[in-house]
């Protein structure tokens, strides 16, 4: 025994040793500069330094004998006009400052090299930001001379004669001679320029430099990225250890297994009678506290509270008044309350411990962890001189949050739960079409308004619902979300449970109240006048007829029905949907914009090909609205990013088809749901950028959870026939699951 | 259920819970400890008038550009000979005053380089600042904001900025007649801003530590008892 626990100890400090080997040879490269020939190694200059100034554009004073000597600003003759061509003047002084003559001398008068300054102006805040969103050619030199030690970025502000100034250098006294010096370098170019052109220099424009530069470094880069690429290294050459050790281990263990082993009536034994086997889950369930809604368990409840709140509160919107360097929405503060229970409760152990039993869904959500984790800190150099890796970083929580709620949901949910778990999400989708329909007709936000009253204004800040109209003229209909997209995205999750629910119900009633619902939530995805209200449903459809056509085709009847009844719930929605997708409007800025994104994309694209220029780090307001999740994906994470990012859905997709074949009759209905669920957001995430918007991905998360937790329970459900309606050759599949069933039952047993 | 576990664990290890409870007390203490520090703020406004008033004057010359020109004439303020004029004025080395307009330090584009240099300039503020402000756009009223170490000091540095802020309005060789006015509104408004360490901060911080001490006295025991059931596995599959 003692020579076993020195092992462990053994391997455990190997483990250690290695990874910290790997974590500190990662975190050395990422901060230096390696060199073969001759072999050497030089540490990056990765500090950054950044300042501003400001610069007011005045006319020169009147020479007019008449007139007293008074510049523009000073002169109470002047009319508004006046300011309007000064500022236009000041418009055209900052192209001037990006000019070629003019970052010459900038370079002579901040002592550094020309071709070391990237000097550029950033678009005009009042011109449409379609117009103003860099060209392919235009982003493709931007990326190269972001590369550059010294950046200047010039603004003007739209309604007064001031050019702002912000300088980029590797220190802060650095940025601030630059930015000076931007501002000497055009004094010094237009006493030039009117010295050879203007006879007169009273008739030279006056700039007033509003104060000497001021700025200081602003990020020290070095140790935060070693810090960042060890961590991230150290954790992932420590798990690459510890799973190949347990994929070596149960193989050594199946080998190892004596039959005799093997239990004669235990949960996992196929041979077992079905209603045993449930007397057995009931009994457990009994001593586990009950299954959910009746339950003694705290965490089933606490995830159906964050559910609530996913469906009912703009809960991205609501921020805790708190000075944070991350900004605290109210998912950020609940969720980690959820999970130090769900942590403790499972260290704590006991019968109802929550057990993390993986699948391939689990597998899919921690490859696109790694690989945007990856993106972010294999770009970090490049991100610190741009000045993004901080918004990298702060986005980490965020994806982070997604797979902790799946974690947890697919653990914590028991899979005699998840039907109750998908009736109360149908039941809140519902109260969420009912508010978006009353949103609809009386243009009153339910959800931002009790919102507004629950949470004391002290405490937290809740902005209103502003009922106002989008570039192409349509109301903003979004519920509780922040964007009338994204609430087509949460409503058409949660169709699915109507829609089966309608195919699965035995009796009238139940299948009267399922097709109310569907009637509500198709009304209210329409009344966001939005295409992707037609279009999202249609993916849940096909998904659904994919898997139960005959059913689908019998419920044809029904679709008119549900056509009139959704007309009568938002009179013209429909309508006003149906015509946006006449080929003659199909012209419009919101669909032509995106498709001449996937062009505009490629400089970013082939910059940073595999593993993208780091995740969350693309900023719209400084590049371009990309209003999709997959180029999102495609330039943040890459290629192996958008790959990994499709495969959740696809992942969920496959494993609802294992335990749809299965047949047992408690576990197709939730994975024909998490199926359609997991088709609709791959359709959703082509049309906006689904992870910025955290409704629609925490409900995709909890639907991909219902369905890991019959992936991950399939042995101890019952696999009672289908005889309506199998098909015939499916019915030779059943011994052979049931054998791999015994199979794992087997390795479990061993293993435990 | 859960919460029963976990108390069960605790309770367990009730000396050393209880030795959480102190950790957590000395944590809110250290929190409370620390200096109270004392700034002193005032307040001025003055109104940009046009050389006949155009409180009396149904339309003076000069009338229509006012507020555009109330705006640039404040922020002429931070212009470094106008700053030494009112270090001067005040009292005061020019290197520890600073003339800050809080529209300025907003980019118009919030890309990440004008976002980071904003944040970095309004971190480099000297011991008295001068804020100019227009608070109402259809206004030509200049409001003018000091900080200083003391209230004393915070009134002198809003009547130094609204003196050359006249100045700055009436350039040499003008008269009254054929230049702006500008004349104060209202009289200074003092307030001193006291930061001292807050309770609710402490008694958080101590709620905090206290969750985190019992959390790690669950997992750390959770560990123990997981790596003993493991040699015990190990030993009756030895024995097997």
């Amino acid at each position: 025994m003692r020579r076993l626990g020195h092992l462990r100890l053994g391997r455990r400090r190997a483990f250690f040793l290695v990874s910290t080997l790997v974590g500190l040879i990662a975190a050395v490269i990422s901060i230096s500069t390696v060199s073969l020939s001759p072999p050497g190694l030089h540490f990056r200059v990765l500090t950054v330094g950044a300042a501003d100034t400001h610069v007011l554009v005045d006319a020169p004073p009147s020479t007019a004998p008449e007139r007293p000597p008074y510049s523009t600003i000073l002169d109470f003759d002047a009319v508004p006009q006046d300011f309007y061509m000064l500022t236009y003047r000041a418009d055209l002084l900052a192209t001037l400052i990006v000019s070629e003559p003019v970052v010459d001398k900038i370079a002579a008068g901040a002592g550094v090299p020309a071709d070391s300054i990237y000097a550029y102006q950033s678009p005009d805040s009042t011109v449409p930001v379609a117009m103003s969103e860099p060209s392919n050619e235009k982003r493709a030199y931007q990326i190269q001379g972001l590369r550059r030690p010294n950046i200047l970025e010039i603004q003007v502000r739209p309604s007064a004669p001031i050019i702002d100034i912000y300088a980029q250098a590797p220190s802060g006294p650095a940025a601030k001679t630059l930015a000076d010096a931007a501002v000497t370098g055009l004094r010094r170019y237009l006493t030039q320029l009117g010295g050879t052109r203007l006879a007169v220099d009273a008739h030279r424009v006056v700039l007033h430099q509003l104060g000497p530069a001021r700025g200081t470094l602003v990020s020290s880069g070095r140790k935060k990225i070693a810090i960042l690429t060890f961590v991230t290294f150290f954790g992932l050459a420590w798990c690459a250890l510890a799973l190949v050790r347990r994929m070596r281990r149960p193989r050594r263990a199946t080998v190892e297994a004596p039959q005799a082993h093997r239990p004669a009536g235990g949960l996992g034994a196929a041979g077992a009678h079905p209603a045993a086997l449930r007397r057995v889950a009931m009994l457990r369930a009994g001593l586990m506290g009950g299954d959910w809604p009746r339950t003694s368990r705290v965490l089933p409840w606490m995830l159906a509270m964050f559910i609530a709140m996913v469906w009912l509160v703009p809960f991205d919107q609501i921020q805790l008044n708190v000075s944070l360097p991350i900004t605290l929405p109210l998912d950020r503060l609940f969720l980690p309350i959820i999970f130090g229970v769900w942590v403790l409760t499972m260290r704590a152990g006991g019968p109802g411990a929550p057990k993390i039993r993986g699948t391939w869904i689990h597998a899919a959500i921690g490859a696109f962890g790694v690989v945007a984790l990856l993106s972010v800190v294999l770009n970090a150099p490049e991100l610190n001189h741009t000045i993004e890796l901080m918004e990298g970083i702060k986005r980490i929580p965020l994806f982070a949050s997604y797979g902790v709620l799946f974690i947890m949901f697919a653990s914590v949910v028991r899979p005699s739960e998840v039907g109750a778990f998908t009736k109360y999400m149908l039941f809140l989708a519902v109260v969420t079409s009912v508010g978006m329909l009353i949103e609809y007709r009386a243009s009153y936000n339910v959800f931002y308004t009790v919102a507004h009253s629950i949470f004391p204004s002290q405490l937290f800040t809740v902005p209103s619902a502003v009922d106002g109209v989008d570039a192409l003229g349509r109301r903003l209909v979004r519920g509780a979300s922040s964007q009338p997209l994204e609430a087509v995205a949460m409503l058409s999750l949660a169709l699915p449970i109507s829609l089966v629910g309608i195919m699965r119900a035995k009796r009238w009633g139940p299948r009267l109240w399922y097709c109310l619902a569907a009637c509500l939530l198709l009304a209210a995805m329409a009344s966001t006048y939005r295409k992707s209200s037609l279009i999202a449903p249609v993916s849940v459809i096909a998904t659904l007829a994919y898997f139960r056509p005959r059913q689908m085709i019998k419920m044809a009847p029904l679709a008119v029905v549900m056509l009139g009844a959704v007309h009568v719930a938002a009179p013209g929605a429909f309508g006003s949907v149906t015509a946006q997708l006449n080929s003659n409007r199909l012209n419009v800025p919101t669909v032509s914009d995106r498709v001449n994104r996937y062009d505009a994309v490629r400089p970013d694209l082939w910059s940073h090909l595999a593993f993208g220029r780091g995740m969350g780090t693309y900023d719209h307001v400084a590049h371009r609205i990309l209003d999709s999740e997959v180029l999102d994906r495609l330039i943040e994470t890459g290629i192996l990013g958008l790959v990994s990012y499709m495969l959740m859905m696809v992942a969920t997709v496959l494993v609802a088809r294992g335990l749809i074949r299965t047949r047992g009759p408690t576990v197709v209905a939730p994975a024909m749901m998490g199926a359609a669920a997991a088709v609709s957001f791959i359709v959703v995430s082509a049309l906006y950028d689904a992870l910025e918007f955290p409704h629609a991905p925490y409900l995709f998360l909890c639907m991909a959870g219902l369905v890991a937790v019959h992936a991950s329970h399939d042995e101890e459900e019952a696999p009672g026939p289908e005889p309506a309606r199998t098909h015939p050759h499916r019915r030779t599949r059943a011994p052979l699951l049931r054998s791999s069933r015994e199979m794992r039952g087997t390795k479990r047993v061993v293993r435990s | 259920m859960e919460f029963a576990a976990i108390l069960r664990s605790l309770w367990r290890h009730r000396l050393l819970s209880a030795l959480g409870i102190v950790v957590a007390v000395a944590v809110a203490v250290l929190a409370v400890r620390g200096e109270t520090t004392v700034t002193g703020l005032a307040s001025m406004r003055v109104v940009v008038e046009t050389p006949r008033s155009q409180l009396v004057d149904a339309a003076p010359p000069g009338s229509a550009a006012i507020q555009a020109r109330s705006q640039l004439l404040g922020d002429l303020l931070a212009t470094t000979p106008v700053m030494r004029q009112i270090a001067k004025a005040a009292g005061i080395p020019a290197s520890e005053l600073s003339v800050v307009d809080p529209t300025l330090n907003r980019p118009v584009v919030a890309t990440p380089l004008p976002t980071a240099a904003a944040q970095a300039a309004a971190g480099q503020v000297q011991p008295n600042v001068v804020t100019v402000n227009v608070p109402d756009d259809t206004l030509p009223i200049v409001e003018l904001d000091a900080t200083a170490p003391t209230t004393r000091m915070a009134v002198r540095l809003v009547r130094a900025a609204a003196v050359v802020l006249k100045k700055v309005a009436v350039p040499a060789g003008s008269t009254p007649a054929t230049s702006l006015a500008v004349r104060a509104v209202t009289a200074p408004h003092t307030k001193n801003l006291v930061k001292a360490p807050r309770h609710m901060l402490a008694a958080v911080a101590a709620l905090l530590t206290f969750i985190l001490w019992c959390a790690g006295i669950v997992l750390v025991q959770g560990g123990r008892r997981r790596r003993r059931r493991g040699r015990r596995r190990r030993t009756a599959t030895q024995a097997a």
